[in-house]
């Protein structure tokens, strides 16, 4: 509960610094301090559970960017999010191997970071297939994600089969945009 | 039921009070769309542990499946007929997805629509008429078809998307 506590207080810390850039360098040295150290929570967290996941160590994704979140860096590939698949299938392709590595690594490397994979699949066939197909389509990531060390707790999977296209139209280019896994970590 | 707290999408049965779950079988893959034959002894679904989705059958005590549909990579949805004798099915063929129905007794199988899109197969009560959704610039418009594929008819709706068509219960 404490770590909760402690990590909930840095992401209330961190999301003030967010907007003075200057200062964020200093942030992860703190986090660390802080997560070990503090017992006492002077954050209220409200039981939201979302967790120390800006602004982390940029240590962690081994960029060693100077400030930024490396979740939102548009240089940085943790914030690529989504994974497309081929037509019937779940099986990820080599392209979105470094992607999801990078992902793992991260969540290795900072516990308190969750997500959650968010699986679809384009509009043809059958409703309730598809619900499974796009489940199917977030574990496989799930399962590479904790292969990099990532734990199960902090990975959540769930399908919105052809629920959701991101792509309303109906064509190949649209299908294959909606054949897709996005991740989307807490509190975003 | 289809679910998934076992990781991969299972079968369960539950008792309809809430109580008694129990798992249907295990299977390494998708398995769902599970519907109860007329008689209750056994259930319809759709798997891809063979490696596409196709339809099987199991008893309702979890014993031997048998795959029913060996044509093409996709068949799904299947949905008994009353009689128990066959069942309504979405395949698909050369990249079209069409409502066909099949006899179990000599396997064979008529489409019984031109797709591109049909989906959501539901057979009367008198098994003598389908009804089904066409999915049109991506919405369900509702379709009738006679069970031996003579009549068709588009039902004029609001402009809703439908999905999953079923028959109401008879009037007594």
């Amino acid at each position: 509960m404490q770590r909760i506590f402690a990590a909930a207080a840095f992401a209330v810390l961190l999301a003030g610094c967010q907007s003075t850039p200057t200062t964020q360098d200093a942030a992860p040295v703190e986090d660390r301090a802080a997560a070990g150290a503090s017992g006492t929570s002077g954050a209220s967290t409200s039981g939201a559970g979302t967790s120390g996941v800006s602004g982390t160590s940029a240590g962690a994704s081994g960029t060693g960017a100077a400030g930024g979140n490396p979740l939102k860096d548009p240089a940085n590939v943790l914030s690529k999010r989504s994974v497309y698949f081929d037509f019937d299938s779940f099986v990820v392709k080599d392209e979105y191997k470094p992607l999801i590595e990078a992902h793992g690594r991260y969540l290795a490397g900072n516990r308190s970071a969750r997500m959650t994979i968010q699986g679809n699949t384009d509009e043809r066939g059958s409703r309730e297939y598809n619900i499974a197909l796009g489940q199917k389509r977030a574990d496989s990531v799930k399962r590479m994600l904790m292969l990099m060390g990532a734990q199960e707790a902090q990975v959540e999977t769930v399908s919105f089969g052809k629920e959701k296209p991101r792509n309303p139209g109906h064509d190949e280019a649209a299908w294959a945009q909606n054949r897709r896994d996005d991740i989307v970590y807490a509190g975003e | 039921m289809t679910l998934t707290r076992d990781g991969g999408s299972q079968l369960y049965l539950m008792n309809a009070d809430g109580t008694g779950l129990k798992r249907l079988m295990s299977s390494p893959g998708v398995d769902t769309e599970a519907w109860f034959m007329p008689d209750g002894r056994s259930i319809l679904f759709t798997s891809d542990r063979g490696g596409s989705p196709q339809v099987y059958r199991v008893g309702v005590d979890g014993g031997a499946v048998e795959r029913i549909t060996f044509d093409g990579s996709y068949n799904v949805s299947p949905r008994p007929l009353p009689d128990g004798k066959g069942m309504v099915y979405v395949r698909r063929d050369g990249g079209r997805y069409q409502v066909a129905i099949m006899d179990f007794a000599t396997r064979q199988t008529q489409v019984l629509t031109p797709g591109p899109l049909d989906e959501s197969p539901s057979v009367a009560p008198n098994g003598r008429l389908v009804l089904y959704a066409n999915e049109t610039g991506g919405r369900g418009i509702l379709n009738a078809v006679s069970a031996d594929g003579r009549v068709k008819q588009r039902i004029v709706a609001p402009a809703t998307d439908v999905r999953e068509p079923a028959w109401g219960p008879l009037p007594r």
